[in-house]
This record gives structure tokens, sequence and C-alpha cells, in this order.
């Protein structure tokens, strides 16, 4: 019936339309029978269209019998349902409330999602962003090299010059600049951009100038740089004196010419500093710029040109320039600059997708399952209302459709304050993850946010309101059963059943997922590296931004490591580049095998003491020499991790064979090491090349101690040590436990964006399982009264109720298990836990901790019934 | 469910029935079932077209009856009412309720 109502509202005009030229039939008809019996034509068709009254007035009722009461009916159903509230404000707030809580966090959860995958992270006209990817393959001769997805120089300077569907090409590249001011050095994010950069998606320009064509036109010159408001504020407060103003990045001084608005395409992150792209370091130019992929290339799409049209479009001239290398094919992938057409989130988004929405339908379900029990009570006492409804003639598809109104009603109240809240919180949730870098994800309310809201809310309603609904229609009118008697009707036992297995299986599965996510994220706070990681203090000495050269720096060392060494509870000092957790160097390994393109590394060079002081053993070969330390060999001494063994083509009599590295030089393997934990807290390191410290430039390592006692002062006295040294230097050293406590800060934002879902999630199992336990023992309350009265003792009937929880017990245990078994298998595809079963104290402890809310749930109960005077329980009936 | 503008000379309920059993007979158009009702009740039981329309999409509404366009007697296009399946139920038991009805009312006005 609302099939066919509902199409009858999208049909109108053409129903509309087949009823007047009906109306017009029957006009005629009649005509012709007046006609017929004599009545003259002019005065037949008066008669006939008098016959027939106002037409107007048919088709109006005509239509009522279609639109008109339905919706009377819907208006009158809501002003009921917002009457049934105000009469019981108690009730209403209680399920309104616990349907925010659901909806809520599905919608947050969502916008989340939305802003930061779904989006184009572009503030300005978002919709002709492009974003491109380049994949080469077939590249036989290994010349092309760099990072996959990134474009060449070639490629970005044949865009420019030949992509007529875009009107501008943008190329940039990340990068961490050291800011040096009077007294501290500090790390920013900034990005070496093409000189259209700032006019593509920044700006305007709040202050200075912009970079032009010139800036970019000569590789090293002119020295010039950008600030992007984020950066003007948080490094340098907002200075007006800012432009012209010289500043030392990284191993240079640069001239602040501008500060632009902000504004940063297909990253979730603002850069804060601008620099030429022509200024990056000149490894970049070394290589024919047909070789070397290293930029980040996007654009704008022409006025009327689609992403189609550009995707073939630079398709085709990627493919022009394949021509040059024999065997080499790129393929180029337009998208429009979210993060979830990454070609690299593509697969690792999916599950993560499934698991953290899944997780949060389950919740709304369970709050669904609680806000029915509040329901259902209220249904039971309904009944007799129900009852006199049925008896005055109303139908039970009519009572049904008042009675899933008010649900709905109250679900989509709790829509409309979710989406509130889902406008509001994302913000908050987003500035906490970025800490003090502005996000430029949006997290407006789109269609989509809206429409799966609105979804929310549908099955929320339906799914709360349809059992109370039924129950309170359970009732048969001139049956047996007194219809007016409140327990007359009792739920089922099936019913009660399945809301108590439903409730503990989600229950369970929620619990034991979020414990799991937590668990593994305490790995990765305190994670176990191989050694004390409050017991390792690192320093590192910026010796290359002085200019020292590699053997200024060695005769530096020489006299501060003895110094250091000398220092009281200092037990060993050692030498590496980037010390553990500071970032990582990834190189490759050519093998000879044909059809490889390589064994990818982590590069590291290190002195031998490096190995003792992170607790690395030698497994076989040798460790570094005093020489190798100090001066470059070739081929260059290098040892390999167990891992990076086991890649290697040469088994195990590695030792003494060699390789070229990526970057052409020769590399000799004089030993291997075990694996470690250095690049990412809580992760094995795969394979990692450790090279002699005389093999690199000594001046941009870092020094790395093993001591005992307090870090404070060891830090204080590493501090004047260094500045006796060279009084220009200043180092801040720290343990390795602060650095990983740095490096996952962002861990630490998701443990507590975990945490604060969990504690609801704890909250509404325990309170959820023993309201759906407790109605199902007070529906039996008839029941003990008459139990007892006929001389049953307490425990005789405490016994009884608990025996018939046990098998919604059993199956909702095991429910939970099997869900929680592919929560735990989606939790690993998504890379969000680290090893651990489901044979966790965890889970054993929450399946324990509900179970004993549902044991007081019914033992509460009834020992109170079955304690009760039994005449004064059935009193009450 | 429609509310039903029925002729006031009628009984509730009974210009579905009429309805009902003219169509049940053979597929006829609006003015068809107007013009037999008339004829088989002697002029008595004279159907306004304000009533017989909006009752005809009342029963097409609850699936009682079907319509479909086709050539009426002097050819021209006119909308044809056929009973369905469970237009006939309907019409059984509204028959019923109607009998039941009139039995009563009957014994109450003979009593």
């Amino acid at each position: 019936m609302l099939l066919r109502r509902v199409w009858f509202i999208i049909r109108r005009h053409k129903l509309e339309a087949d009823l007047e030229e009906e109306l017009d039939f029957h006009r005629e008809m009649t005509r012709q029978r007046l006609e017929a019996d004599g009545v003259p034509t002019s005065d037949a068709a008066v008669e006939a269209r008098r016959a027939l009254g106002n037409t107007i007035a048919v088709s109006e009722h005509v239509r009522d019998v279609w639109i008109w009461s339905w919706l009377q009916d819907a208006v009158q159903d809501i002003r009921y349902a917002v009457r049934q509230g105000r009469r019981s404000p108690q009730l209403a707030s209680a399920v309104l409330v616990t349907l925010v809580i659901g909806i809520g966090l599905n919608a947050v959860a969502f916008s989340a999602f939305n802003g930061i995958l779904f989006r184009a992270q572009v503030t300005r006209d978002p919709a002709s962003f492009v974003q491109t990817y380049s994949f080469v393959t077939g590249d036989r001769d290994r010349q092309w090299h760099g990072t996959p997805t990134k474009g060449t120089l070639q490629l970005y300077q044949a865009f420019r010059t030949d992509a007529h569907t875009l009107s501008a090409v943008t190329a940039g590249k990340w990068e961490t600049f050291r800011i040096r001011d009077a007294e501290f050095s500090t790390t920013v994010r900034g990005k070496f951009v093409s000189c259209n950069y700032i006019s593509a998606y920044m700006g305007p320009m709040l202050l200075g100038r912009g970079f032009i064509e010139n800036d970019c036109s000569t590789a090293g010159g002119p020295p010039v740089a950008v600030l992007s408001e984020t950066g003007w504020t948080t490094r340098f407060k907002r200075d007006p004196a800012i432009v012209g103003r010289t500043m030392q990045l990284d191993n240079q001084f640069v001239t602040v010419i501008g500060v632009t608005a902000d504004g940063a395409p297909g990253e979730p992150q603002m850069p804060h500093v601008l620099v030429p792209y022509t200024q990056a370091s000149p490894e970049y130019f070394r290589d024919p710029p047909s070789r070397h992929a290293w930029l980040d290339l996007s654009g704008r799409l022409a006025p009327g040109k689609s992403r189609d049209q550009a995707n073939a479009e630079l398709n085709v001239i990627a493919a022009a320039l394949d021509h040059q290398h024999p065997g080499r094919t790129t393929k180029i992938l337009v998208t429009n600059g979210a993060l979830a057409a990454e070609p690299r989130n593509a697969r690792g988004m999916r599950p993560l997708l499934v698991l953290v929405l899944g997780a949060m339908l389950l919740l709304l379900l369970m709050v669904c399952t609680n806000v029915t029990t509040l329901l259902l009570a209220r249904a039971a006492a309904r009944r007799h209302e129900m009852a006199v409804r049925l008896s005055l003639g109303a139908t039970r598809s009519r009572l049904m459709r008042q009675l899933l109104t008010e649900s709905l009603l109250l679900a989509f109240g709790a829509g409309v304050l979710s989406l509130g809240v889902a406008y509001y919180l994302p913000r908050s949730i987003a500035q906490l993850l970025a800490g003090n870098t502005s996000v430029t994800a949006s997290f407006a309310l789109d269609w989509r946010v809206l429409g799966y809201t609105w979804g929310l809310v549908m099955i929320a309603g339906c799914a709360a309101g349809l059992t109370p609904a039924f129950e309170s229609l359970r009732t048969r009118l001139g049956g047996r059963a007194h219809p007016l008697s409140s327990s007359g009707a009792q739920t089922t036992s099936f019913l009660r059943g399945g809301l108590i297995a439903e409730q503990l299986a989600i229950s369970l599965a929620l619990l034991v997922g979020m414990g799991l996510v937590l668990r593994s994220k305490d790995d990765i706070l305190k994670p176990d590296i191989g050694y004390d990681a409050n017991a390792v203090l690192v320093a590192n000495i910026d010796l290359a931004s002085l200019g020292y050269s590699h053997y200024n720096a060695l005769a530096f060392y020489d006299r501060l490591v003895p110094r250091l060494q000398r220092l009281p509870g200092v037990k060993t000092v050692a030498l590496c580049s980037l010390p553990p957790f500071q970032g990582q160097r990834l190189t490759h390994i050519t093998t000879n095998v044909t059809g490889t393109s390589g064994v990818p590394a982590h590069l590291r060079a290190a002195s031998p003491e490096y190995f003792a002081v992170t607790g690395i053993r030698l497994v076989r070969g040798r460790l570094f020499s005093a020489a190798e330390s100090r001066f470059p060999r070739s081929p260059t001494p290098v040892l390999v991790s167990e891992f990076l063994a086991r890649a290697l083509p040469s088994g195990s009599n590695d030792v003494g064979q060699r390789f070229s590295l990526a970057d052409g030089r020769a590399v000799q393997i004089i030993g291997v090491v075990s694996d470690t934990s250095s690049v990412r807290p809580g992760e094995g390191d795969n394979g990692v090349l450790y090279q002699s410290t005389g093999a690199t430039n000594l001046a941009t390592a870092s020094v790395l101690m093993r001591f005992t006692g307090d870090p404070q002062t060891l830090m204080s006295m590493v501090r004047l040590e260094v500045r006796d040294l060279d009084p220009q230097l200043f180092v801040s050293p720290e343990t390795v436990a602060t650095t990983i406590a740095r490096e996952s800060e962002r861990y630490a934002v998701v443990v507590k964006l975990v945490a604060i879902p969990a504690c609801l999630v704890v909250f509404l199992s325990l309170v959820g399982i023993y309201g759906v336990t407790a109605f199902a023992v007070a529906q039996r309350r008839h029941e003990i009264g008459v139990r007892s009265a006929l001389g049953a003792r307490p425990r005789e009937i405490v016994g009884l109720l608990f025996l018939a929880l046990r098998w919604p017990l059993l199956a909702g245990l095991a429910l939970g298990i099997l869900l929680s078994a592919v929560g735990n298998r989606l939790l690993q595809q998504a890379n969000l836990v680290t090893d651990v079963t489901l044979a966790d104290p965890w889970a054993y402890g929450s399946a324990l901790l509900l179970l004993i809310s549902a044991a007081g749930a019914t033992l509460i109960p009834a020992l109170r019934g079955a304690h009760a005077e039994p005449w004064l329980v059935l009193r009450n009936d | 469910m429609g509310r039903a503008h029925p002729a006031p000379d009628l009984l509730p309920g009974t210009l579905d029935l009429l309805i009902l059993q003219a169509v049940g007979r053979e597929s006829m158009h609006g003015y068809g079932i107007a013009q037999y009702l008339k004829t088989l009740s002697n002029d008595v039981l004279q159907v306004g077209e304000g009533s017989l329309y909006p009752a005809l999409q009342r029963l097409m509404l609850n699936g009682w009856v079907t319509a479909e366009w086709g050539a009426s007697e002097n050819n021209r296009r006119a909308r044809y009412y056929k009973l369905t399946a469970t237009g006939r139920k309907q019409l059984a038991r509204e028959r019923d309720q109607f009998d039941r009805m009139v039995v009563a009312i009957h014994k109450v006005l003979t009593a």
C-alpha cells in the first residue's frame, strides 16, 4: 500500500491527467445520452457538466484518497508522539541521550572519515584541483629511481609546456627544515615548490610578495623563502617586520620575501615555509631530469576540462617521453586529491573503514537494544491502552505506524542533535591530532554526512521501536487472556533471550576490540626495543651547519668522545647518523638477480660502539675496525641486519659479498648483526644496512651514550662539554625514551580517541546487559510471586531464573567470540594491532565483567522477588 | 486509509460493495458502472461522479481493482476497471457483512 502511495506521488501528474481524461469521457457519454433522450445539443452539454458537478472538486477528492488522509495520519501520529514524550520526560530524555551517543559517535566517525579521506584537502576551489601519480614499469637498465608515484623534472616540464587540459601545473616536495635563530634551532615542516604554487593554491599575500618566475629559473639561485600564515604565526609570532629578514634554513641563509595566507593541496598539513624547488639539494639535479622522481605534481584544470580529459592527455605526454627510454612505461593517474584516492592508501584504507564504521554500527545496535529495553518496559504498561484502542476499532497496522512514529521521532531528534555533535567534534579532534600544526581538512556537513546520519536515524528508529511496538500490540481481544491485565501477555522467552544474547555478543565484541587496540598502543608507547630507552642519551650536534668538513668533525669527536667517556655515569659512547626513531633513509641494494628492482634497506652510519649501546648482537663476521670508522674505504664496509641478510640472494655465505647501492657506491658485507627496532616504535626495522662512520660525513653525525644515573645532570654536563669545544654549538640532548614519546605522540592521541568511546562502550554495555536481564526477570515477577506463594524457597527461585538465562548467555558468548575473531582479523589487516590473539586476559576479563553484570541483574530482582511477600506481588497485578 | 465521501443516501461502505460487485462481472469504465447501478436499481441508485471516482481510486489504492485503458463502445479512450483476486475476497467479505447487517436490521424492524 505504501509502495503504491509513493508510486502515486511520483507519477502524480500522469495519474491526474488520466483522471482528467476519464472525467471528460464521462461527461461526453452523459451528453450523448441526453441528446439521445431528445435534449437539444447545447443544453445537453450544460446538463452533462451539471450532472458531473465540479470537476476540480472531484479531482480534489481523488487526491485526498491518495495523499491527504495519509499526511493527516502522520501529523496526528507526530502530535501524539510529542504528547507521549511530554508525559514521560525522563524516559524520553533517557532514550534521547542514549541515541545521541549512538548516532552521534557514528556521525562523528563518518564525518571525520569523510573530511579527511574523501574530500580533496584544498582550501580554494577543490573542484578544479588535480593530483597526479606516476607509475614507472619496465625500466630494465634501472636508470629511473626515486620515490614511487612521484614525477621527474622532465615530466614536470613536459606537463607544463604540453598539457592544455591544465591551467596550472605545480611541483612540490615536503622537507623538514632546521631554522636557526639566535639561541635555539627548531625544525619546521616546509616545502620546496614551483614558483606558481602560491598563486595556484594559496594566497592572497598578507605581506611582501610571492614567488616570481625568476625565483625558479636557475638552480641554487636567489635564496628566498615565503612563510605561510601558520608558519608566520607559530614561529615568528606574526612579526610584521619579517619581510626582508634573513634566516638560516639548514645550511643556507635565505631572505623572507613574503607571507601568504594558508592553503595546501592534497595534504592534511600546512607547510610553514616555502622555498623555490630550484634550491633543493644539488643531488636532485645531478641526474638527468628523466631519471630521478622526487616531485609531487599537481595542478588546476583548465576551464571546461574534466579530470578524465586531463588523465588521457597526461598519459599521452608521458608516453611520448617514454620513447626516449626503450622499455620504460609511465602511467599517470589523475585524482581529485582526496587521501582515499591516493594509490598507497587504497588498500590499507578499506579494512580500517570497515572496522571503524562496523564497530560504530555495532555500538549503534547496542544502543538500540538499550533503548528497546527502555521502551519494552513501557510497552508492557501500554498494552492496556492499545487494547482499548483496538477495541475502539483502530487497526493494528495503524497503531503500529503510530508506535513506530514515536521511536522514529525520538531517533530523528537524536539525529539532529548528533549532527551538531558531528559538526563540532571532528574539528576539536583534528586539532588534538595535529597538535600545533594546523589542519586543512574540512569537516563541513555535506550530503554524504547528512545521508549517512539520516540512514542511521532510520535504522535506530526502527531497530529500537519495532520490538516494543509489536509487544504493545500483542493483545488478543476477546481471547482468554484478560486484555486489561498488564502481565496478561508475557514477553516471549525467545524475545527476552534474543535481546540478552544480542546485547552480550555486541558488548563482548566491542570490548574485546577496543581492548586489543588499547593494548597494542601500549606496546607502541612503551615498546620493547631490546635495551633500556631511558638509559641511552642522544645528542644531535649540528656541525655541518657551522661548516665542519668530515675531517674537522673527526678532530672534533676525537676530543669530545674521550671527554664524554670520562663523565660520571657514562658507560659507552657511540657515533651514528640518524639516531634511533629520528627518521629514516632508504636505499636499495642492487643485486645481480634480474627482474628485481633491488632490495630495500634502511641506511645508517654507525661506529662499532653503536651496536653495544643499542643492544645489537654480532651474529657472524666482524664489526668495523677503528680505521674503517675514521676514513672512507672502497668498497665501503657494511654490516647487514639478519632480516636484510635473508633478503639478499647470497644465502648464508654473505660475509665478503659485494653489492652496489642505489647511489652507485660499491659495498662489501663484513658481518651480520641481529635485528632491532630503530625506525618506528613498536615495529621491527626489516632490513638495515650499517655503513662505517668513515664512509659518511661525520659532521652530520649524532652522539649516543649508554649511562647510569640522572639524565638531567648528564644532559647539562654534555651541553657544557660541547660548548667548551665550540662555543657556537648548541645541543639539546634527550634520552631515546623521550624521542619515542615524541614520535609516538600521534599514537597517544589515537589512544585518547579510542579511550573515550571505549569508556562509553564499557558503560553502555554494562548498563545495557543489566537493563536487558533485569527486564527479563521483571517480566516474571508475577510467576515468582505465584511460586513463592506455593512454597518455593528463595534459593530455588534464584536457581530457576539463572537456569533460564543459560542459553541466551551461551549464545551471546559464542556470537561475541565469533564477532571478536572477525574484528581481530580486520584489526590486524588494518595494522592497528601488533600481534595479539584472542587468548588475551583482556578478552577473558571483559567477558567475565559482562557475565557478572548479567548475574547481578538477575540476582538482585530475583532475590527481591523471592523474599517479597507473595500477596504483595500478586496484589500489584 | 482513504476517507470516503459516499453518497449520503447509501449505507456507509455500500458504494464500495456495489462497485466491486459491478466490476466483478466484467471490466467496466466509470460511466458504465454508474449506468449499470442506475439501470439495475431502476434509477434508485444514482451514484454521483464526485463519489464514484474517489471510491474507484480508493479501491485501486487498496489493490482491490486494477485499471486499464481501452477503447469504449463509441471508440473513445476509456479506463476500464477490473476486479483483482484480493478484490474478490474483499467482495465476499463485504457481502457477508452486508447480509448480516440487513438481516439484523430486518429483525429489529420486524420485531
